[in-house]
């Protein structure tokens, strides 16, 4: 159990949905307020009296006192709760600030703060982290709300007098770069609950009603930051020059990182981000790391007493100066390369660039991801310049190409509800809207963390599953309309049925997903690795069907008979390219589910094989049954309308294939990785265009290679067991799954030997 | 130590067993999360049946806190295992194994219709215990613990949902649907 609002599994209290959050949000803060004409009346001898009257175990209790209300409670003078709490021998009073003297030491102070920032990127609260500088404590104390107030007040020092060199390295150089500092704060959790992300699981967005200089513009603080590097590059300074150049590379990154962080969407349509530049300074930062002196007293977990909070106290967490570099350089070079998304070059190249980024290890930055959802869609914009209905027709149009007088021009022009454009556009619109929406939520939902997009992804399929029912309604619709032609497909007289086919397509890969995930996620056992896998076949193999019955109706001439044929604009006229390329993307999908769905069929057989030979074994499991565990596996799966969630005998019947000899099932197990790799390495040959990777190829390639790492690991596991069988040494076999050097989707049994136990150690002499 | 030392009981109630001070104690030393007693209250006395006890003489050596309730209006009647604790010297030595016995059985007897329970994905030791009682992981819950930690949340059937739903007279696919997440676990 988790305690506490941080630890509250909640969906709702979680999820951030606000478009512009205003200040003075809403915090866990409490503020005891009362009308100044309210009297107080001290209670606590009338509660003592009438808690005379309880016995000893008997309970008064509020039926709206719940469990939440009991978790997020308090107790004050617990250690483990009481933030306010002083041991004995501590004391109250704050102790003096340090005030560093050297430029070193500034350096120092800078790079803890790149720590402590970085480790709120990374999670941590700000009262865990930024906030427990004891000089941005100083700052933002005295609740500034210009710039000229956002200074340090510390008390007369002798090192410190006015315009000498150590009073502008604190009041001038350091203060700027705290200023800036606490300025990315604020734009950072601007950017965050604008968009999806989980509060406390994600990100904690929380300021203890601190406000981080909300009323201080972008440019007031580049100016002040501007004024410090001067200084240091004036003669007035009278430091060696490398230190220098520690100094003006970590103020001048400031200034850029937060002009980055302040950037909105036109700006960055307009390319005038700057990712290169902040990633240039952290190069020398990098490099003049060791000049640096570390402070560590300047920092102290005593700053969360003052903090209004209602959550325990939290240890300060500070990561290496290391790792928080390595976070802050991927962070400048992953949000330069989503940008990247914002040169449009088709849909199913924009959906293969968030799902190859988001699957990235480790996973981009909340941050970024929660920016890629602004730059996929905000303010009613996709992509800062379209709308969202174009890219998800083109979606469409990529895999189904459906009727050219579906998207006819002059449909929206036609205002006679009798009138068949008039009655088309109608339910194009509907389906824009409905599937639009959708769609979005997709895109949305594939920037969230990979836990969550697996527990997203089990409510999408329920509404794309409905969504696939309105729209065959749609497209019956839409085909007597045009009057579409009917065409023989597996001997039956079939339509199109362009939009729900296509939608059909989006659930059956989601409900891939949910299972891919489950692996890469640890959430299988390997006893149910075979299970799984045998699932995975059989919605590939649904798939697989499906694309051919969809590759069926790509083809030109679709439209040739539609009522509209005379009037029809020429620019809805799907081109000879147009067609080629709907071919092109059904092809290279078809492929890429063949190649997993031999992955997939060689992992069944392989696990299965391993279970018959107790390699891998199931534990005892007293309680609930094999068929009620079947159950809780397909929950996500038992509401879908097709396919359908196949019995618990017939699965059972399926995936063990008793009639199958073992050594015959690892043959054939063999067969699909060979087929599996020939698919995969077809794949490779395959230009960035073809493969629909163009705005990612390098993440593409990686993972082709991870399957086929995982195609050859499952192979090499095939050959051994196979080997142990004919050799009768599988009594020898170990047997340990490797979820870190394959594909996170196929995990790869290891099979060794077992090492000969050492023979016994001679007993002592005289025993 | 002596392994006949070792007795096992319900909690009860406050009055017929003393121990909430130590319970608290040992909860709090073997758990990352504190808990008010605002939350111990709230599991004991509404179901301080399904709190068991393991005792060596008159120490508290182990614990387990339940609750049992339906979940959501017309959802499954669901137990949950909220906290579960045995002193490190006793460790190893199936106490924690019996005391979640101890409290499915009892479960069973009032009409669970599935368990369920987080657990921190590094606690490897818990997990096998559940799994190898019939437990399944159904989802990883990222970052769920104040302490930065991912959960497994991990379930038991004690019925089939056709069993459930009947039992539940109505005909509300609540239990059944996909939806694992709206459940407000204010746990």
């Amino acid at each position: 159990m988790a305690s506490n609002s941080g630890g509250f599994n909640d969906a709702f209290a979680r999820l951030h949905v606000s478009e512009k959050p205003t200040e003075g949000r809403q915090t866990t803060t409490t503020t005891i307020s009362s009308p100044s004409s309210a009297s107080f009346r001290d209670v606590t001898q009338l509660f003592r009296q009438t808690c005379q009257g309880l016995d000893v175990g008997q309970l008064v209790k509020d039926p709206n006192f719940t469990l939440f209300e009991a978790v997020g409670a308090l107790e004050i003078m617990d250690p483990k709760m009481d933030s306010g709490l002083l041991k004995p021998g501590e004391d109250d009073t704050p102790s003096e600030i340090y005030q560093p003297v050297l430029p070193e030491e500034i350096i120092g102070i800078m790079d803890q703060l790149l720590s402590s920032e970085m480790s709120w990127h990374d999670g941590a609260a700000l009262s865990q982290t930024v906030f427990t500088c004891l000089y941005i404590d100083n700052l933002l104390s005295l609740n500034p709300s210009s710039l000229e107030e956002a200074k340090f007040n510390l008390p007369p020092s002798e090192a410190h007098q006015p315009g000498s060199p150590t009073c502008q390295l604190l009041h001038l150089i350091l203060r700027a770069y705290c200023v800036g500092l606490i300025k990315c704060c604020e734009r950072v959790n601007l950017q965050i609950l604008a968009e999806h992300t989980y509060e406390e699981e994600d990100f904690v967005t929380q300021t203890y009603n601190v406000s981080l200089l909300d009323f201080v513009t972008v440019s007031e603080i580049n100016k002040l930051i501007v004024s410090a590097i001067e200084y240091v590059d004036s003669g007035a300074a009278p430091w060696p020059n490398n230190i220098k150049m520690a100094l003006k590379a970590r103020l001048a990154f400031r200034k850029l990182f937060l002009t980055e962080l302040s950037r909105d969407v036109k700006e960055m349509v307009e390319k005038r981000s700057n990712w290169d530049g902040c990633i240039t300074l952290l190069s020398t930062i990098g490099i003049t790391r060791n000049l640096g002196t570390a402070v560590p007293s300047v920092f102290s977990i005593a700053v969360q007493r003052k903090l209004a909070s209602t959550v325990p106290p939290r240890p300060i967490v500070q990561i290496p100066f290391e790792e928080a570099f390595t976070i802050v350089s991927r962070l400048c070079k992953d949000a330069k390369e989503i940008l990247r998304v914002l040169t449009y070059s088709g849909a199913t190249n924009l959906m293969t660039f968030f799902l190859r980024f988001t699957a990235r290890k480790p996973q981009p930055s909340t941050f970024v991801r929660s920016l890629l959802q602004t730059l996929f869609f905000s303010n009613h914009m996709a992509l800062g310049r379209m709308q969202i209905g174009h890219i998800l027709l083109e979606d469409v149009k990529e895999l189904c190409l459906p009727a050219d007088d579906l998207f006819d021009p002059r449909n929206e022009l036609s205002e006679m509800p009798s009138d068949t454009r008039f009655q088309i556009h109608q339910r194009m619109k509907w389906f824009v809207e409905r599937a639009g929406n959708s769609y979005i939520t997709l895109y949305r939902t594939i920037c969230q963390n990979r836990s969550r997009l697996r527990r997203n992804l089990c409510h999408l399929i329920v509404d794309w599953d409905a969504l696939q029912i309105e729209c065959e309604e749609i497209d019956g619709e839409l085909q007597q309309l045009i009057k579409e032609e009917p065409v023989l497909h597996n001997d039956n007289i079939s339509y199109a049925f362009s939009l729900s086919s296509w939608v059909y397509h989006y659930k059956l890969r989601q409900m891939e997903w949910i299972i891919f995930l489950g692996f890469e996620l640890e959430v299988y056992l390997p006893h149910e690795f075979a299970g799984m896998y045998w699932y995975l076949q059989y919605f590939l193999r649904t798939r697989l069907q499906h694309l051919e019955r969809i590759r069926h109706f790509v083809h030109p001439g679709v439209a040739s008979d539609s009522p509209l044929a005379a009037t029809r604009s020429k620019e809805c006229i799907a081109s000879a390219q147009d067609v080629a390329n709907a071919q092109a993307t059904v092809n290279f999908t078809l492929l890429e589910a063949a190649a997993l769905q031999e992955l997939c069929s060689a992992m069944i057989f392989l696990y299965t094989a391993l279970a018959r030979l107790g390699l891998v074994k199931t534990p005892p499991q007293p309680y609930s049954t094999d068929s009620m565990r079947y159950e809780l596996r397909m929950k996500p799966f038992l509401t879908i309308g097709c396919p359908d969630v196949v019995p618990f005998e017939d699965f059972k019947a399926l995936v063990d294939n008793p009639e199958i000899e073992t050594l015959e099932m690892l043959e054939m197990a063999s067969e699909n990785t060979k087929e599996g790799r020939k698919n995969f390495d077809l794949l490779s040959k395959m230009s960035a265009t073809s493969s629909h990777a163009i705005l990612c190829e390098e993440g593409y390639r990686l993972n082709l290679r991870e399957y086929l790492r995982s195609c050859i690991g499952a192979g090499v596991a095939i050959v051994m067991l196979s080997k142990a069988i004919k050799m009768n040494t599988v009594a020898d076999v170990e047997v340990e799954i490797d979820q870190g050097s394959y594909h996170p989707w196929f995990p790869v049994p290891r099979i060794s030997s077992k090492k000969r136990p050492p023979l016994p150690a001679i007993p002592p002499m005289g025993r | 130590m002596e392994a006949d030392n070792i007795t096992f009981k319900a909690f009860e109630n406050e009055k017929t067993t003393p121990h909430l001070e130590a319970l608290r104690s040992l909860i709090s030393d073997g758990l990352s999360e504190p808990y008010s007693i605002y939350v111990y209250r709230y599991f004991l006395h509404q179901w301080g049946d399904l709190c068991y006890l393991a005792l060596d003489g008159e120490n508290l050596i182990g614990v387990v806190i339940c609750k049992l309730e339906k979940h959501r209006e017309h959802g499954a009647n669901r137990g949950y295992i909220a906290m579960l604790v045995v002193k490190e010297e006793y460790r190893g030595r199936g106490l924690a194994t019996k005391l979640v016995k101890m409290a499915i059985d009892a479960m069973i007897v009032r009409n669970a219709d599935e368990v369920v329970l987080e657990t921190e994905v590094t606690n490897t030791g818990a997990i096998k215990l559940y799994e190898h009682l019939g437990f399944l992981r159904s989802k990883r819950l990222h970052r769920y613990y104040l302490n930065g930690n991912s959960a497994f949340r991990l379930v038991l059937y004690l019925k089939s949902n056709a069993e459930a739903l009947q039992a539940a007279g109505d005909h509300d696919h609540d239990h059944l649907d996909a939806d694992g997440e709206m459940e407000i676990t204010n746990d």
